[in-house]
C-alpha cells in the first residue's frame, strides 16, 4: 500500500508559479517517469513530494496518509540525487547505514539490511571504500543502496543517470528496470531524457510550464499525443510540424501552392488554422499516395543502420525523413514524400489534438 | 629559452631566499644568544655560541621559576579556549547565515563582518569597564571572551564561504535520512569544514598567542599572566636579565610552532583535495 496521490498541488516562489494545479496518481508498485524540458517544474514536483520544498496549496498523500506537513524523514520516502550526494567523509557501508543509525535501528538489523542491499547492487567488495575512490557508476549504485536500506514506501529519483557516460547510462537503465521488478517498489523518476522515459516507465507524465500536459503509457503517448507539445517532445528526431490552413472541406494548404487532400474532422471549418504532424519514420520517399508533397534534399545524415534526410519544402519549411542506412539519393535532388495516412496527427490552433480518421 | 627559464627560476629563488633570511634572522639571533653567557651576548651578539661562551644559565633560571611554567599553561589555555569557541560559534553562525533564509539574514551578516574592519583595541576602555563589572579581572575567562569576540567576525566570514561550497544535495540527503538540523551540523557540516577550520585556527592562534595588549590590561597579575606578559618580569627598569628573556622567548615559540604544524597539514590537505577533483 504505497500509492502516491497528489491533488491540486500548487507551488509558487513569490510571484512565480512553478507548479500549477498538478494532479497525479502513482499506483502501488508502478514506475512513473516525470519528463519535460528544463524548468518545467518536474524536479520541483519531486522535491515537494520528498518534503524538501513546502507546498503552496493542494495535498500530497503517500500510502493513504496526508504528508503535507511532515518532514522528509517521516514521509517514508528515499531520494536518489543527481549528484548522488554521498557523504564524502564516510565509507560505503556508513553511507548506507547512516540514516538507519539515526532511526535507532538495532545494529544487527542495520548489518543485515546493508549487506542485503550490497548483495543486490554488487557493492560487497567496496563497502570499506570512500566515495572519492569509486567510479561514477559505483557511486550511483551506493546512492541507490542508501535508498534501498531505508525500505521506503516510495523511491524518488532525480535525474540519476545524467552524470554517467552514454554506455554506462544504458547499462544502468537496464539495472534500474531489473531492480524495480525485484523490489516491486513504487518509483517516481525525473528525467529530461525521453529515451529513459520511454524505456523505464509504466506511466509517463509529460510536464511543461508547471502543468501536466499528458499522462499515460509510453506508447500511448507516442502514438496518440494529446497535444502538440507532447507530440513534439517525445520522439527523436522530433515530429515534423507543418502549419496549414483549411481551404476546402477536405483540403489543406501549406502556403506556396502546396495543397494536400485528406479527410478532415468535422469540426474543421474552411479558413481554420491547423498544424499537421508526422514523425520522420512515417514518411516515405517516392511512390504515389494521396498525401504527397515534394521538396529538395539538403543534407543526409547517415547513422549506419538508418539515416535522416533533411528536405526543404517549397514553403521553406524543413522536414526530417527517416531513410534506410545508405539511401541512393544525392544532396539537391528533388524528391516526393508520401505521408502514411494512419500516422498523421492534426492539431487545432490551441495545440490540442484533433481526431483524425486513420484510413 | 632554456637559459631565460633558468634565470627566472633563479631570481624567484633568490627573492624567496632573501625573504627567508630576513624573516628568520631575528629568531635565529634570539635562539643563538639564548645559549650564551651574558658577557658574550653583549660582546659578540652575532656570533654563534662557542664552547667557551656556551651557557644554559637562562634556561636554568626560566625553568627553575615555577611561575613561568604556569604562564605557559595560561597561554595554552587561553589560545586553546579561544580556538575552540571561535570555531564552534563561528561555524554555527556561519551555518545559520549560509543555510537558513530568515528576515534579517543579510543585515546580520553585514553586522558581523563590520567586526573585521573595526580594531577591537579601540574599545579597550569599555572592555576594561565591562570586565571589571563582571569581576573577571585577572582571569583567563576574560581573555578568552575578548579574543573570541575579536576573532569571530573573520571566522564567520571564512567559514560561511566554505559552507556555501558544500553541495546543497548533501544537506538534503541528510534531511531525507532523518537527521535533525543539529545533527546535520555536527555530523555532516563540521567534518567537511575541517580544512576551513584549520585555516581559521591558524589565523586565530598566532595573534592570540603573541598578544601583549589584553593580558596587560585584563590579567596583569595574580598568576594569570600569559607567557608574553610573563617574560616582562625579566625586563627591569635598571637591570634586564637578558639570558632569561632570550631563553623564555625561544621556548615560547615551540608550542605555537607545534600547533601550526598540526593545523597546516589539515590546511594543505584541504586545499589540494579541492583543487585536484
Amino acid at each position: 500500500m504505497s500509492e502516491v496521490k497528489i491533488i491540486n498541488l500548487c507551488k509558487s516562489y513569490g510571484p512565480v508559479d512553478v507548479l500549477k494545479d498538478v494532479d497525479l496518481k502513482v499506483e502501488d508498485g508502478s514506475f512513473v517517469v516525470l519528463v519535460g524540458p528544463s524548468g518545467c517544474g518536474k524536479s520541483t514536483l519531486l522535491r515537494t513530494i520528498a518534503g524538501l520544498e513546502p507546498t503552496t496549496s493542494g495535498s500530497i498523500n503517500i500510502g493513504g496518509k496526508l504528508v503535507n506537513d511532515l518532514p522528509p524523514a517521516k514521509r517514508e520516502i528515499a531520494m536518489v540525487f543527481q549528484s548522488y550526494a554521498l557523504y564524502p567523509h564516510k565509507n560505503v557501508y556508513d553511507n548506507m547505514a547512516f540514516g538507519l543509525k539515526f532511526a535507532r535501528t538495532p545494529k544487527a538489523e542495520i548489518d543485515q539490511r546493508v549487506s542485503e542491499a550490497a548483495r543486490i547492487l554488487q557493492l560487497e567488495p567496496l563497502l570499506k571504500r570512500r566515495p572519492r575512490e569509486l567510479s561514477g557508476g559505483q557511486r550511483q549504485r551506493v546512492a541507490i543502496g542508501r535508498a534501498i536500506v531505508r525500505k521506503p514506501q516510495v523511491f524518488l529519483f532525480d535525474e540519476p543517470l545524467s552524470n554517467l557516460d552514454a554506455a554506462l547510462r544504458s547499462n544502468t537503465r537496464v539495472e534500474i528496470t531489473k531492480l524495480h521488478k525485484l523490489l516491486k517498489a513504487t518509483i517516481i523518476y525525473v528525467t529530461h531524457d525521453q529515451v529513459e522515459a520511454m524505456t523505464l516507465a509504466d506511466k509517463i507524465v509529460v510536464m511543461n510550464n508547471g502543468r501536466v500536459e499528458q499522462t499515460g503509457r509510453p506508447l500511448d503517448l507516442y502514438y496518440r499525443p494529446a497535444n502538440i507539445f507532447v507530440a513534439g517532445f517525445l520522439g527523436s528526431p522530433a515530429m515534423n510540424f507543418l502549419a496549414a490552413t483549411v481551404t476546402k472541406k477536405d483540403q489543406l494548404n501549406f502556403g506556396a501552392d502546396m495543397n494536400m487532400k485528406m479527410t478532415l474532422p468535422s469540426s474543421c471549418r474552411v479558413g481554420n488554422k491547423v498544424t499537421l504532424g508526422c514523425r520522420p519514420e512515417h514518411i516515405q520517399f517516392g511512390g504515389k499516395g494521396a498525401m504527397q508533397i515534394s521538396g529538395k534534399v539538403d543534407i543526409i545524415e547517415r547513422l549506419g543502420e538508418i539515416g535522416y534526410a533533411y528536405v526543404t519544402l517549397p514553403n521553406r519549411q524543413t522536414m526530417v525523413v527517416q531513410v534506410n542506412g545508405d539511401p541512393r539519393i544525392n544532396n539537391g535532388e528533388i524528391v516526393s514524400l508520401v505521408l502514411s495516412p494512419e500516422h498523421i496527427h492534426l492539431f487545432a490552433e490551441d495545440g490540442s489534438a484533433l481526431p483524425v480518421s486513420r484510413k | 629559452m632554456n637559459v631565460r627559464k633558468h634565470t627566472s627560476t633563479f631570481s624567484i629563488h633568490a627573492v624567496l631566499l632573501a625573504y627567508t633570511v630576513l624573516a628568520l634572522a631575528p629568531i635565529i639571533l634570539v635562539i643563538m644568544n639564548s645559549f650564551k653567557e651574558r658577557k658574550a651576548i653583549f660582546g659578540s651578539p652575532l656570533m654563534p655560541p662557542t664552547p667557551s661562551t656556551f651557557s644554559l644559565v637562562g634556561y636554568d633560571k626560566v625553568f627553575g621559576d615555577s611561575s613561568v611554567v604556569s604562564y605557559y599553561v595560561n597561554s595554552l589555555t587561553v589560545t586553546g579556549g579561544t580556538i575552540f569557541f571561535t570555531l564552534l560559534f563561528g561555524a554555527m553562525a556561519a551555518w545559520a547565515l549560509a543555510e537558513y533564509k530568515f528576515r534579517w539574514n543579510s543585515l546580520l551578516a553585514i553586522y558581523l563582518s563590520i567586526g573585521i574592519m573595526v580594531p577591537i583595541r579601540l574599545g579597550s576602555v569599555a572592555l576594561i569597564q565591562l570586565i571589571a563589572h563582571l569581576n573577571l579581572i585577572n582571569t583567563l575567562t576574560a581573555l578568552i571572551l575578548v579574543y573570541v569576540a575579536q576573532n569571530l567576525p573573520l571566522a564567520v566570514f571564512i567559514l560561511s564561504e566554505f559552507i556555501n561550497q558544500i553541495p546543497k544535495d548533501l544537506r538534503e540527503a541528510a534531511r531525507c535520512d532523518g537527521l535533525s538540523e543539529y545533527n546535520i551540523f555536527f555530523y555532516i557540516v563540521l567534518p567537511l569544514l575541517r580544512p576551513a577550520m584549520a585555516t581559521v585556527a591558524v589565523f586565530t592562534m598566532i595573534p592570540v598567542w603573541n598578544d601583549l595588549w589584553f593580558p596587560l590590561l585584563l590579567a596583569p597579575s595574580g598568576g594569570k599572566q600569559t607567557i608574553t606578559l610573563g617574560i616582562q618580569q625579566y625586563l627591569g627598569q635598571y637591570i634586564t636579565d637578558w639570558n632569561s628573556v632570550l631563553s623564555a622567548l625561544s621556548t615560547a615559540i615551540i608550542p605555537v610552532l607545534i600547533l601550526y604544524v598540526i593545523f597546516s597539514r589539515q590546511l594543505i590537505r584541504g586545499l589540494t583535495s579541492g583543487a585536484v577533483k
